[in-house]
């Protein structure tokens, strides 16, 4: 019998089903947690709220310019996703494309049952940007979003001072009382974390 | 942006693949800018089946109903998002500077409740100027609807970076944002 095994034994029923179930559910894709929500998994929900909290809000924020406006929606999208998941085909796109699809449209259609316009602000990198520049610019910024809330808390800190909050490598180093070659170390593996979630962004 | 990313990583050792790939991602990070801070009401989910709309203004009587089974879900949230390295971290939260204070930069560590159901949390602040006496202070608030409804504690500030640890009774769910505050004024410096 392995440690592993022993381990697993030792641990009263309750537990040990709490753990199991708490791996899991982090460990699955957002695909295999929409299939699991759309058969009424309520920690899948969760988990999946954990992940999308702030790129569902970024793209009401965009979309319709007003904070207030932008967390009923991030309500309102989450409620789509709880309702529709069942219909959530993985053969049709990855988990993330269908969760923004629904929490696009929810936002869209929350805002017309207000009757409040919708206004889609211009891209900060271009101002002048038609629609589908604008698209992709949300599309852009839903994944980005998405993927800094893999990264482990300390690295998102480290990537959110060194990238908003207007410091210098020097003054993050600084203020997180670490040595600035610590900084820039983490700071690589923070980027190199990124860039493997956002693979498909990479091409 | 190539000058920027130089600094961030110091990437003369990297090898020019990985370097590229890196780059990338800071561009990809530049362009998409900064993702919002989520209000504390918002960060655990809607109730069990969120199956009716609330407006914002209602969304208080939500977080009641849902209230036993947020509590769970606040605590195990956060759990789940891999804060593995220090176990007594709550939440963290970041604040940068509004205003007069722009330029400045907070965050703010909740520790575990302690045994009498405080709050204890840690607050580096960087950025403000530097408090000239003890009466020359900056005050943390948590705000409702947007305004100032209780104070965290004052402090004064240190050049570089100045860390206090306030505590609070406070139950968080109550509020929707953290703002800090100078002496005498309710204009914010900081704010999430």
């Amino acid at each position: 019998m392995d440690a592993v095994t022993i381990a697993r034994r030792s641990l009263p029923r309750e537990a040990e089903a709490a753990s199991i179930g708490h791996v899991a559910h982090t460990e699955l894709t957002d695909g295999e947690l929409i299939e699991q929500v759309g058969g009424g998994d309520r920690d899948a929900f969760d988990e999946l709220y954990r992940r999308y909290t702030r790129p569902v809000l970024g793209l009401a924020l965009r979309r319709l310019g007003d904070r207030g406006r932008a967390e009923d929606a991030l309500q309102e999208a989450f409620t789509a996703v709880w309702r529709s998941a069942r219909t959530y085909d993985p053969s049709r796109g990855a988990g993330g494309a269908w969760l923004y699809t629904v929490a696009r449209n929810a936002i869209v259609d929350g805002s017309r049952r207000r009757t409040e316009p919708v206004a889609e602000l211009p891209d900060r990198a271009d101002d002048q940007a038609g629609p589908p520049e604008q698209a992709e610019a949300s599309w852009l910024s839903w994944r980005v979003h998405r993927a800094i809330e893999e990264l482990p808390e300390p690295e998102r800190r480290l990537i959110e001072l060194a990238y908003w909050g207007g410091l210098s490598q020097s003054e993050v180093a600084e203020f997180l009382d670490a040595p600035l070659g610590t900084v820039k170390t983490r700071t690589r593996r923070a980027l190199s974390r990124l860039a493997d979630v956002l693979d498909g962004e990479l091409g | 942006m190539t000058d920027r990313f130089e600094e961030l990583v110091g990437s003369e050792d990297l090898e020019p693949g990985e370097r590229a790939r890196l780059q990338r991602v800071h561009e990809l990070l530049v362009e998409a800018g900064p993702p919002p801070e989520v209000p504390l009401d918002l960060r655990t989910p809607p109730a069990a089946e969120p199956v009716r709309l609330l407006p914002q203004r209602r969304r208080y009587t939500l977080a009641l109903i849902a209230a036993a089974l947020a509590a769970v879900a606040f605590g195990s949230g956060y759990l789940l998002g891999g804060r593995s390295d220090d176990a007594s971290v709550f939440r963290s939260i970041s604040m940068a500077g509004v205003g007069e204070g722009r330029g400045g930069f907070a965050s703010i560590e909740i520790l575990d409740k302690d045994e009498a159901g405080n709050w204890p949390m840690v607050v580096r602040v960087r950025g403000l100027r530097e408090s000239r006496s003890r009466d020359d202070y900056y005050e943390l608030w948590l705000t409702k609807a947007g305004k100032l409804a209780d104070s965290c504690g004052r402090f004064i500030v240190a050049q570089g970076v100045t860390e206090v640890i306030l505590t609070v009774p406070y139950g968080f769910k109550r509020y929707d944002g953290w703002v800090v505050t100078h002496r005498g004024s309710a204009e914010p410096l900081l704010s999430t």
